[in-house]
């Protein structure tokens, strides 16, 4: 794959050369956000990022490959790689990172945070593009905890705010409870060989492989780990849409991408069954949402499972090109709810993000409506725009796995089907309650001037979604990209691909339709809609309670705990105060037996000696008669010696 | 002179010798001294004299008599170094008479 300009860049074989231009890529968005923060000027973050677009433009174009090591501990060289996969999604991290940045200039104007805000942006983004550097697995891990990190930075960065740091902090704890799963998987994989991951080789064990993709589904929002990305939609909704829809949540498919070839059998069942319900419980619970960001985020939950159950059937191909589109249209459908919150924030003192206070926008916002119908039709899967073509690729995938595995198999492209119908629901239903009818709100719609950056990413973003960014053909479920993470060009069957592509269109558009009839302006959902309460479907719209879960299992926790402190006090605290106590007492009976048995014998020696002394020092008396006793008596006592022995 | 009348003379010098020890050891005036001295002395004349009962040329009660001429001399001395420190320093216990030359 030799790109055109090999001619103009001279070093693609010079490694130094490349070295620096890796180097750049990775740390100028980092520089450009600290720069930022300490100059108070936003334009060096920008600068910085735009930068870095342009050098992974230069690895694409040249199609630079670069490899090298870090020694780390003794037989841990650290690993960084740069090949076509990775280099294809650095371009795609910066180039979004680089619409979210200019996005966030209008959209972060009023701001006092902003500089601290693009500087966590920066970081971010530098976290991102280490993690696809990274090929050593615990490098990997390094960089994924960063950008858990920055996203819980950015989730939390209203912080004064009523309850946002509890959802920051909910989303940083769900995400670490699966990272140690992953980090285990590591260390037990680390047990069988090397950890670069151009190194692995042969089949890991179920339990390793389970870990991992554990762990990938903790960042991919994977059910049982679905509930953190919805509580981070409190975040700024351009992070929203450059975090937790387009780059970091993929992390987990990108992850299962890579080491999907070692994983076990058993385990590639479990993550193709995993996404799938997660397609369907994501495509459920967007049904009944009324915040427009929860509405996305369940999406994006549900889009994932997409990615996620590709991986499962083998199609890895297929999930990164979904991975790709997905962070267009995605990011496109986020930037554009970002435009409807940031107009509405002017206007109105009502919740900016509930579409009960919405309702015809498509005058107040133009571009913003072409551009989000752009991208909700991409979502939808209707032909003529990408993420048809992606998603036909994982279902058709899924079909040909299902046809291989058994009978029963053939719920996982089934359940794919029944999730596409559900996605063009509600995406429908979401289009036409924020952009058609009349406005629900009290006051009155404002012309609202769009400004350049809000317009701009919106556009490319936009385009970005139409087919032919990624093949002429529109009905291919192969892109021209494809060749950058995939070697072999996957062969499927016509028949089948016809059968999946036509069942759904067909689904697609019949989800449109009904989404229609049901919410068209004037109906009676429509009528009620800004009075309309939760009632019958608390189920879906709380997304099944899986927060819930996760307080009350924290509770069980905590309750455990206490439970294990009270056993501490009582019986751990009991036997040790007995011990101690006990031990006082012996010690105290050895004290007696000391004083009486052992000082006794060394006391009366010592009162012998004594006495015999203080009769002794009487023969240095100074009295001289006593003296002369004394002499007196030896005498006497040798004359005896001598007479009678 | 039979043997029997030997061991009273010896009981007699042995109550002798005794009783000047006696008074040697517990009288604190030194002519108490003196005089228990001159008792222990006649104690062992007494054994000298008696004994040379036995000894036909009589040495040991010539060793006697020497022995009283030099008691008397010894006494006449001694009486008079008492009688000289007494006067100088008013004194005649002997427990305090611990210094010699002047006071």
């Amino acid at each position: 794959m030799d790109g055109v300009g090999t001619k103009w860049w001279p070093y693609k074989h010079k490694g130094s050369v490349n070295e620096v231009l890796i180097i750049s890529l990775l740390f100028l968005p980092l520089a450009g956000g600290v720069f930022g923060m300490l100059f108070k000027n936003t334009s060096y973050s920008i600068g910085g990022i735009g930068l870095s677009f342009a050098a992974s433009l230069l690895v694409i174009i040249n199609s630079i490959e670069f490899n090298t090591a870090i020694q780390w501990l003794p037989d841990y060289s650290l690993g960084i790689k740069l090949d076509s996969t990775a280099a294809i999604l650095i371009c795609l991290v910066t180039l979004i990172s680089l619409l979210v940045h200019t996005f966030s200039l209008e959209y972060m104007r009023e701001d006092d945070g902003k500089h601290r805000y693009f500087a966590k942006l920066g970081l971010f983004t530098f976290s991102m593009i280490g993690l696809l550097l990274a090929d050593h697995l615990i490098l990997l891990f390094v960089f994924w905890e960063l950008v858990g990190l920055t996203s819980y930075l950015l989730i939390g960065f209203w912080y004064k705010k009523d309850g946002i740091p509890a959802s920051a902090r909910l989303s940083f704890m769900v995400n670490r409870i699966a990272d140690v799963a992953l980090l285990a998987g590591i260390l037990m994989i680390n047990n069988s060989g090397s950890l670069n991951i151009s190194e692995l080789s042969g089949t890991w064990l179920f339990l390793p492989s389970i870990l991992v993709a554990i762990g990938a589904f903790g960042k991919s929002a994977q059910l049982p780990f679905s509930g953190w990305l919805t509580k981070a939609m409190v975040g700024p909704t351009p992070v929203s849409a450059l975090i937790h829809a387009a780059t970091m949540v993929a992390a987990g498919v990108y992850l299962l991408f890579r080491v999907a070839p070692f994983m076990h059998e058993s385990t590639l069942i479990i993550v193709a069954l995993t996404g799938t319900f997660t397609a369907l419980y994501g495509g459920l619970c967007a049904l009944f949402q009324h915040d427009i960001k929860k509405v996305l985020a369940y999406s994006t939950i549900s889009q994932l499972g997409y990615m996620v159950m590709g991986i499962g059937v083998g199609a890895g191909s297929a999930s990164i090109f979904h991975l790709f589109t997905h962070a267009f249209f995605k990011a496109g459908l986020f930037l554009g709810a970002g435009a409807i919150i940031h107009y509405l924030h002017q206007v109105t003192k009502a919740d900016a993000q509930d579409m009960r206070n919405m309702g015809g926008l498509k005058k107040a916002l133009p571009w913003t409506y072409s551009t989000f119908l752009v991208c909700a039709l991409a979502l939808t899967g209707i032909p003529f725009f990408s993420g048809f073509m992606s998603k036909e690729g994982i279902i058709i995938a899924g079909w040909e796995w299902a046809e291989q595995i058994g009978a029963w198999a053939y719920i996982v492209p089934d359940v794919g089907l029944i999730t596409a119908f559900l996605t063009a629901l509600y995406v429908g239903r979401m289009v036409l309650l924020v952009f058609y009818s009349e406005n629900r709100l009290e006051e009155k719609i404002v012309a609202f001037s769009e400004n350049l950056s809000l317009k701009v990413p919106l556009i490319v973003l936009a385009l970005g979604s139409f087919w032919f960014v990624f093949d002429w053909n529109p009905f291919a479920h192969e892109s021209r990209l494809s060749g950058y993470w995939s070697s072999t060009p996957s062969h499927s069957s016509d028949s089948i691909s016809l059968i999946v592509m036509i069942l759904s269109t067909l689904l697609a558009i019949s989800g449109l339709v009904l989404a229609y009839s049901f919410f068209k302006p004037g109906s009676n959902y429509e009528q009620s809609f800004s009075k309309l309460e939760v009632g019958k479907f608390k189920l879906a719209f709380n997304g099944f309670y899986l927060v819930a879960l996760y307080q009350s299992i924290g509770r069980g926790f905590s309750r455990f705990s206490q439970f294990t402190f009270a056993v501490d006090q009582m019986v751990v605290d009991g036997f040790i105060h007995f011990v101690g106590v006990g031990s006082v007492v012996i010690s105290k009976v050895i004290a007696l037996i000391d004083r009486f048995m052992v000082d006794g014998p060394v006391n009366l020696c010592g009162h012998i000696s004594a006495f015999v002394g203080k009769r002794v020092a009487g023969l240095s008396s100074r009295d001289i008669q006593t003296q002369l006793a004394w002499l007196l008596a030896g005498v006497i006592l040798i004359l005896s010696w001598i007479l009678f022995f | 002179m039979s043997e029997q009348m030997l061991t009273y003379y010896l009981y007699l010098a042995a109550f002798l010798f005794a009783s000047g020890t006696y008074i040697v050891l517990t009288r604190r005036s030194a002519i108490f001294v003196l005089i228990g001295v001159e008792l222990m002395l006649n104690g062992a004349n007494v054994v000298l004299a008696s004994f040379s009962q036995f000894d036909p040329a009589m040495n040991g009660q010539i060793f006697a008599i020497f022995a009283v001429v030099l008691t008397v001399c010894e006494v006449s001395i001694a009486l008079a170094i008492l009688l000289n420190i007494y006067r100088k320093s008013r004194v005649s216990n002997l427990d305090e008479l611990n210094q010699i030359g002047n006071t």
